[in-house]
């Protein structure tokens, strides 16, 4: 769309002038942008994410989820479900704390859904250099649940012996379903 | 023009205060991040919260689990039915930090849960935190344990990240 500015300038002599403008777009951008979300409608077993944009330095998630039962959630990338995640953290349930080494997985390890009614576990997952194909996949996370009888809250710091390009994300309620409600929000984070 | 990532208020201290309360907070984010960058007026201890809906819930609708490091040890509780958040960071005279995450704050189909860390120069902590209420958060209050003042100079401020 343009803008048309109309000169009341030499009307009386005939010589008539317009100035048009071209709309210039001016587009605020942020370094902190969604990529897609999801809220759970019906209860499911996996949630995918693909087609990820290769524009972002790094992604994170923001996730609020609970399952069916007590379990795990289990992540993949790229549909790699090989030997290739580790995993090393500490997870605590405030009356004790593990340290805790786990590798050659088929999947990533985030921590702790419960099935308490209106308990959902929060997430903050970084994913540090998604795209770099020099380097494999470092991810932390930081997730926890309290639900009133039990809590269980960690942080990890773990790796996808990869150096592909992510460009999907699997995540699974083990053994189970995450249920309605869960929110999954994915989000790039630009850098040089 | 609203961001995916955004300051929704940020306070620095012109002098000491016993507590910092954020209200009127908008129901138009997803999650909430408040980092708190300060000093107490004397002592050493965490910070508490409290939140609420209109007004600060005073009941015994929290529960939290909390662990800890200080470089020799490592420690944790877990409580339920407790008045206080509690344990948001670790501060001290020198100073001190803590971030916390408040998921789906205005989500009225689930409890409040949020996480945090943070720490002083001799205490690290960690924490998972529930207000067992659906109601959405649109007020936190955060004050230091041991009945202490904030110094002056310390800095609360709220982001709000939303889903587009």
């Amino acid at each position: 769309m343009g803008i048309r500015s109309l000169s009341a300038a030499s009307i009386s002599t005939g010589a008539k002038r317009s100035k048009f403008w071209d709309q210039s777009a001016v587009v605020f951008t942020s370094d902190y942008e969604t990529i897609a979300s999801q809220v759970l409608t019906s209860t499911t077993g996996q949630i995918t994410f693909d087609s990820i944009p290769s524009t972002y330095r790094h992604l994170q998630f923001r996730i609020s989820a609970s399952a069916a039962t007590d379990t795990q959630l289990d992540v993949t990338f790229n549909n790699d479900s090989g030997s290739n995640y580790w995993m090393g953290g500490f997870v605590s349930t405030g009356t004790g704390n593990f340290p805790e080494v786990v590798g050659n997985r088929s999947a990533m390890i985030w921590e702790g859904l419960s099935s308490v009614t209106n308990v959902f576990t929060g997430y903050v997952v970084d994913i540090i250099d998604y795209k770099e194909t020099s380097k494999n996949k470092q991810v932390r996370i930081f997730s926890g649940y309290q639900d009133n009888t039990a809590a269980r809250f960690s942080i990890f710091s773990n790796v996808w012996l990869n150096t592909n390009a992510i460009n999907r994300i699997d995540l699974f309620a083990r053994s189970t379903t995450f249920k309605v409600g869960s929110v999954f929000s994915l989000y790039g984070i630009k850098g040089a | 023009m609203a961001f995916t990532y955004q300051k929704i208020s940020s306070t620095t201290l012109g002098s000491s205060a016993s507590s910092f309360t954020f209200t009127s907070i908008p129901s138009t984010y997803t999650d909430l991040i408040l980092d708190i960058y300060g000093t107490l007026a004397s002592s050493e201890g965490a910070g508490r919260v409290r939140v609420g809906n209109g007004s600060i819930d005073t009941g015994s609708n929290y529960s939290r689990a909390h662990a800890y490091g200080t470089g020799g040890s490592t420690s944790g509780f877990d409580r339920v039915n407790n008045t206080d958040f509690g344990l948001m960071g670790r501060f001290d005279t020198t100073g001190g930090n803590g971030q916390t995450h408040f998921m789906s704050y205005s989500d009225t189909s689930m409890f409040k849960t949020w996480l945090s860390m943070g720490g002083n120069k001799t205490l690290t902590q960690m924490s998972v935190n529930t207000w067992r209420s659906t109601s959405a958060i649109n007020t936190i209050q955060i004050y230091p344990e041991g009945s202490v003042n904030w110094a002056a100079g310390t800095t609360f401020t709220l982001y709000g990240i939303t889903r587009h």
